[in-house]
C-alpha cells in the first residue's frame, strides 16, 4: 500500500471517481494545465481530458454558478477554491441556489456537487489566504461541511462526497496537507459522512476538534497521558449534518470537554457543539465546557500567526483547568 | 568560501508582476535567522512580510525602501550558517518564484512545476529549479513521518476509528461483529458484511438498511414535484435585492510618514497654540534690478528678528517659560508630494546673500532626495512659508511649538498704490505674520512685521 500525504490522498480520491463515473468532473483555476495551485488535481487534465478537468476564469462566482449548473443537469462537479478566503464569491451561488434546490424542487432537482477549498493557516500565507470560516456554511441548511484530517480520511470522505447526492463543502486542512503520510489503498471504499471519529480512547476529558488541530489535539492528548490524564480524541470531520451522539457519549463518561477549533471564538462551531452539551448533557459535565480557539480578528500575517492558532500547550492549558474544575 | 545563496523575490500574491520595498528589517552584514522577518514589501494587493528563507548572514540587498522588485528577481543574499538549521533545500523557502525574467528561454516543463514543499522536504526527490507561479508566501511543512491510526479496543474490541465510524453510521454493534483482522481486529468488511446480513444490529434500534437514499437527507421524495423554478425570476429576470449603493469617489487611505507626521504636528499645534495673525504688503518698487525673492525675505526676517527678538523665541507653554534666541535659524517649509518637511536654515543671521541662496538649494536637494538628516528637520528659530510662489496672497499658516512666530510670503503683484500726487503702479508682496499670542505681544508682532516690511522695501 502506497504511503502517501493528504494532498496525494485528494488527487488519489479524484482520479478513482473521475476514472469510475463519467459524470465527475473537475473545475476551478489553474486545475488543468497548473494541476492546481497546491497540486490537488496534477495529472487529471492529462488523464481525462480537458472536457472533464477545466480550468476557469479568475472568476470564483463564476465557477460556483457553474457548478451548480451542471450539478443540476446530472453531473458531478468538484469544484476548487484555491484558498478558502476567496471563497466568499462563491457563497450567494452556494447558499442561495446549491444548497436550497432540493428544497424548492421538493426533491426533483438535487444538486451533487463538492466544493473544495484549501483551508485554515500555518503556512505563512499573504492575506486571504489563511482563512478558517466552515462556521459560515454550518449555518447554511442543506450544506454537508466536511473536514478531513489525515490522507485516509481525505481519500475515503472526498470519495464519499462526491457520491453524495447533495451539496458537500470539502475544507482540507492545507498545513497538513504535506505534514504526514498514511496508508491509504486506492480501492475506491468511502469513509461514512456525518459521523464522528474517535482517534483516541480515554475516560477524563474529551477534546473535540476537526482538521488541522487534530494534530494540535493528538499531541495534547500525549502530553496528558505522560501526567496520568486520558483524554478522548474526537475528530467531527463532518460538521454538519453533526453526530452529536458521539460527542455526547463520549462527554457522559468524561464528563469533561475541550473543543479546539482554528476560526474566531464568537459564533466559531464550537459554541454550537458547547450549546448542545449544554442543552443536553448539563448533568453529565463535572466542569464548564472549554474553547481552544483562534481569536476574533482576522488571522494575522506569519509573524503572529502562528500565535493566533490553537497551541498544543493551550489545548493542555485547557484540559487541565476543566480537571481542575471538580 | 562561504557558500552564497541568493533569495528571488517570490510572488506575494496571484501573478503579481512586482513588489516595493517597504522596509527592510535587516542591514548588510546581521545575521539573521529562518523565518524571522527579512523586509516588508508593498505589492498591488497589501504589505507582506517576507521571511528569511536562511539561518545566516545577510551578503546584500537588492534595493533600498520604495525600490520596485521585478517577482522572480533577486531580493537578498545570504551566507547561510552551516551550523544551524536550515530547511531542505528541495523546500528551500517554500516560495514560488515569478517566471525568470530572460528572453528566449524554454517553456517550462509542467511535471517539473512544484508547490511548496511538493517534494516533502527531500533534495533527492526534487524536480530541478523550482519554477512556479505559485501563490504561496510561506513555507508548508512537510515530512515523510508515517501516520499510522491507533487501534481501539473500546469495550474488548479492537478496530480503528474509521471502523468504529462506520459501524456507528451502518448502526452495527462492533462488539457482536466476528473479527477477521490480525490478532482479533475488526475490519471495514467486517463492518460492511454484519450490517449487510444484519447479524450484529446495535442494540434495541431497528436497523436501518442502508438504501439508495440513505444519503439524501434534506427531504423526501414527494410523488408529484413540482416543476422546476428557474435560475432566474419568475418572471425570467435577474432579480435585484439590494438597493442601489451609494459611489464612494475614493478610497480611505492610510497616512504614511510624512504625511502622517504633519497630520500629527499641525492638530497638535492647532491644540496648543493661540495664534494671531497679522497682514501688510511689503512695497518693492524701489528694487534695483533682478533680485533673490527669497533671500531677501531671509534677510528680512533676520533684520526683523534684532529688531523684536520676542518674535525670535520659542516658548513652554507648560512652565511658561520663553527662550529668546541670539542667533537665527529659520524653518523654510517645503512642499513636497509625501507632505511638508521643514528644514532648518541655519544661521541665516550671519550669512550674506549667496550664502543664504547656497543653503537653500542644499535643503531643497536634500529634501527631494530624502537624504536630509532629521536633525535639520527640527531646533529653527522661527519659520518662512513662500507659499505665493505658486498662488495666494494672505495666509494664516501654522506655527508649531516651540516656535512662536511664521512669516508667510503670498504672491507678488503690481498694484495700483496712492501716492503724494498721484497714483502708481507698485510691485507688492503680500506678507502675513502669524505668531503665538501667548508669547508675544500685538505691539511686537506689529513692530516685528514694520521692521520686516521696511527692510523688503530697501533698493538692495
Amino acid at each position: 500500500m502506497a504511503q502517501i500525504t493528504l494532498i496525494e490522498a485528494v488527487t488519489q480520491a479524484l482520479a478513482y471517481e473521475m476514472a469510475h463515473d463519467d459524470s465527475v468532473v473537475v473545475l476551478g483555476e489553474d486545475v488543468g494545465v497548473n494541476g492546481g495551485v497546491f497540486r490537488a488535481t496534477q495529472g487529471l487534465q492529462e488523464k481525462f481530458g480537458e472536457l472533464r478537468v477545466l480550468d476557469t476564469p479568475l472568476d470564483e462566482t463564476t465557477i460556483a454558478g457553474v457548478t451548480v449548473g451542471l450539478a443540476a443537469q446530472g453531473m458531478k462537479p468538484v469544484a476548487e477554491a484555491q484558498f478558502e478566503g476567496f471563497i466568499y464569491p462563491m457563497m450567494e451561488q452556494i447558499a442561495c441556489h446549491a444548497a436550497r434546490l432540493r428544497n424548492r424542487t421538493r426533491g426533483r432537482i438535487t444538486v451533487p456537487a463538492v466544493w473544495r477549498a484549501p483551508w485554515g493557516g500555518g503556512i505563512r500565507a499573504p492575506e486571504h489566504h489563511s482563512e478558517a470560516n466552515e462556521h459560515l456554511f454550518t449555518n447554511i441548511p442543506g450544506l454537508r461541511v466536511v473536514m478531513p484530517s489525515s490522507p485516509a480520511r481525505a481519500y475515503g470522505l472526498l470519495l464519499a462526497a462526491i457520491r453524495d447526492p447533495d451539496p458537500v463543502m470539502f475544507f482540507e486542512p492545507k498545513r497538513i496537507y504535506r505534514q504526514y503520510k498514511e496508508e491509504v489503498p486506492d480501492d475506491g471504499e468511502a469513509l461514512p459522512l456525518d459521523v464522528c471519529f474517535v482517534l483516541r480512547d480515554g475516560t477524563d476529558v474529551t477534546i473535540v476538534t476537526w482538521g488541522a488541530q487534530v494534530k494540535e489535539a493528538l499531541e495534547a492528548a500525549d502530553a496528558l497521558a505522560e501526567e496520568g490524564i486520558s483524554a478522548e480524541v474526537i475528530d467531527v470531520a463532518t460538521l454538519t449534518p453533526l453526530d452529536f451522539d458521539t460527542i455526547a457519549e463520549s462527554v457522559q463518561k468524561t464528563g469533561r470537554c475541550v473543543i479546539v477549533h482554528e476560526a474566531p471564538k464568537t459564533a466559531g462551531f464550537g459554541a454550537e457543539i458547547a450549546a448542545r452539551l449544554a442543552e443536553e448533557c448539563m448533568y453529565d459535565l463535572l466542569a464548564p465546557v472549554e474553547r481552544v480557539t483562534g481569536f476574533d480578528t482576522h488571522i494575522p500575517l506569519f509573524r503572529l500567526e502562528m500565535k493566533y492558532l490553537p497551541s498544543t500547550e493551550r489545548v493542555v492549558e485547557a484540559a487541565k483547568k476543566a480537571l481542575a474544575a471538580s | 568560501m562561504a557558500d552564497i545563496k541568493t533569495f528571488y523575490l517570490p510572488d506575494l500574491g496571484e501573478g503579481l508582476p512586482d513588489a516595493t520595498v517597504v522596509e527592510w528589517h535587516v542591514k548588510v552584514g546581521d545575521t539573521i535567522k529562518l523565518d524571522a522577518p527579512l523586509v516588508s514589501m508593498e505589492t498591488a494587493k497589501a504589505v507582506v512580510d517576507v521571511p528569511s528563507p536562511y539561518t545566516g548572514k545577510v551578503t546584500k540587498l537588492h534595493g533600498a525602501a520604495g525600490d520596485i522588485i521585478e517577482t522572480g528577481a533577486a531580493l537578498a543574499e545570504f551566507e547561510p550558517d552551516p551550523n544551524a538549521k536550515q530547511r531542505a533545500e528541495a523546500e528551500s523557502t517554500g516560495h514560488h518564484h515569478g517566471p525568470k525574467k530572460s528572453v528566449g528561454s524554454a517553456a517550462p516543463d509542467n511535471s517539473a512545476k512544484v508547490v511548496a514543499s511538493d517534494e516533502g522536504g527531500e533534495i533527492a526527490q526534487s524536480k530541478g529549479d523550482r519554477e512556479d507561479e505559485g501563490t504561496v508566501v510561506g513555507a508548508m511543512v512537510s515530512g515523510n513521518h508515517v501516520h499510522v491510526e491507533q487501534l481501539s479496543s473500546v469495550g474488548g474490541v479492537k478496530a480503528v476509528p474509521a471502523v468504529r465510524a462506520l459501524a456507528k453510521k451502518l448502526k452495527v454493534d462492533l462488539s457482536r461483529v466476528r473479527p477477521t483482522g490480525d490478532g482479533g481486529v475488526v475490519t471495514m468488511k467486517d463492518v460492511k458484511d454484519a450490517a449487510a446480513n444484519g447479524s450484529a444490529p446495535l442494540g434495541a434500534a431497528p436497523a436501518r438498511a442502508v438504501h439508495e437514499d440513505a444519503g439524501r437527507h434534506l427531504a423526501p421524495r414527494l410523488p408529484e414535484p413540482e416543476p422546476a423554478r428557474g435560475p432566474t425570476s419568475l418572471a425570467g429576470k435577474p432579480v435585484r435585492t439590494s438597493s442601489p449603493s451609494v459611489h464612494a469617489s475614493g478610497q480611505p487611505e492610510q497616512l504614511k510618514g510624512v504625511r502622517r507626521n504633519m497630520a500629527r504636528v499641525m492638530a497638535d499645534a492647532h491644540a496648543q497654540v493661540v495664534p494671531t495673525t497679522l497682514v501688510d504688503d511689503a512695497d518693492l518698487h524701489a528694487w534695483i534690478g533682478k533680485q533673490d525673492i527669497t533671500a531677501r525675505l531671509i534677510r528680512a526676517i533676520v533684520t526683523a528678528c534684532k529688531s523684536v527678538p520676542a518674535l525670535n523665541a520659542w516658548f513652554d507653554g507648560k512652565n511658561l517659560t520663553r527662550t529668546l534666541h541670539p542667533h537665527v535659524d529659520i524653518g523654510i517649509a517645503v512642499d513636497t508630494e509625501e507632505g511638508l518637511f521643514v528644514p532648518a536654515l541655519r544661521n541665516a543671521d550671519v550669512l550674506d546673500g549667496a550664502g543664504v541662496r547656497a543653503a537653500i538649494k542644499r535643503l531643497r536637494t536634500q529634501v527631494e532626495d530624502r537624504s536630509i538628516p532629521a536633525s535639520e528637520l527640527s531646533g529653527y528659530t522661527i519659520s518662512l512659508s513662500n507659499f505665493g510662489m505658486f498662488a495666494g496672497r494672505y495666509a494664516t499658516p501654522v506655527v508649531v511649538p516651540p516656535c512662536v512666530a511664521i512669516v508667510g510670503a503670498g504672491k507678488l503683484s503690481h498694484d495700483v498704490v496712492a501716492v503724494m500726487g498721484g497714483i502708481e503702479v507698485h510691485r507688492r508682496m503680500p506678507i502675513s505674520l502669524t505668531f503665538d499670542h501667548r508669547a508675544a505681544t500685538g505691539g511686537e508682532a506689529a513692530r516685528f512685521l514694520k521692521a520686516l516690511l521696511d527692510d523688503l522695501a530697501q533698493p538692495n
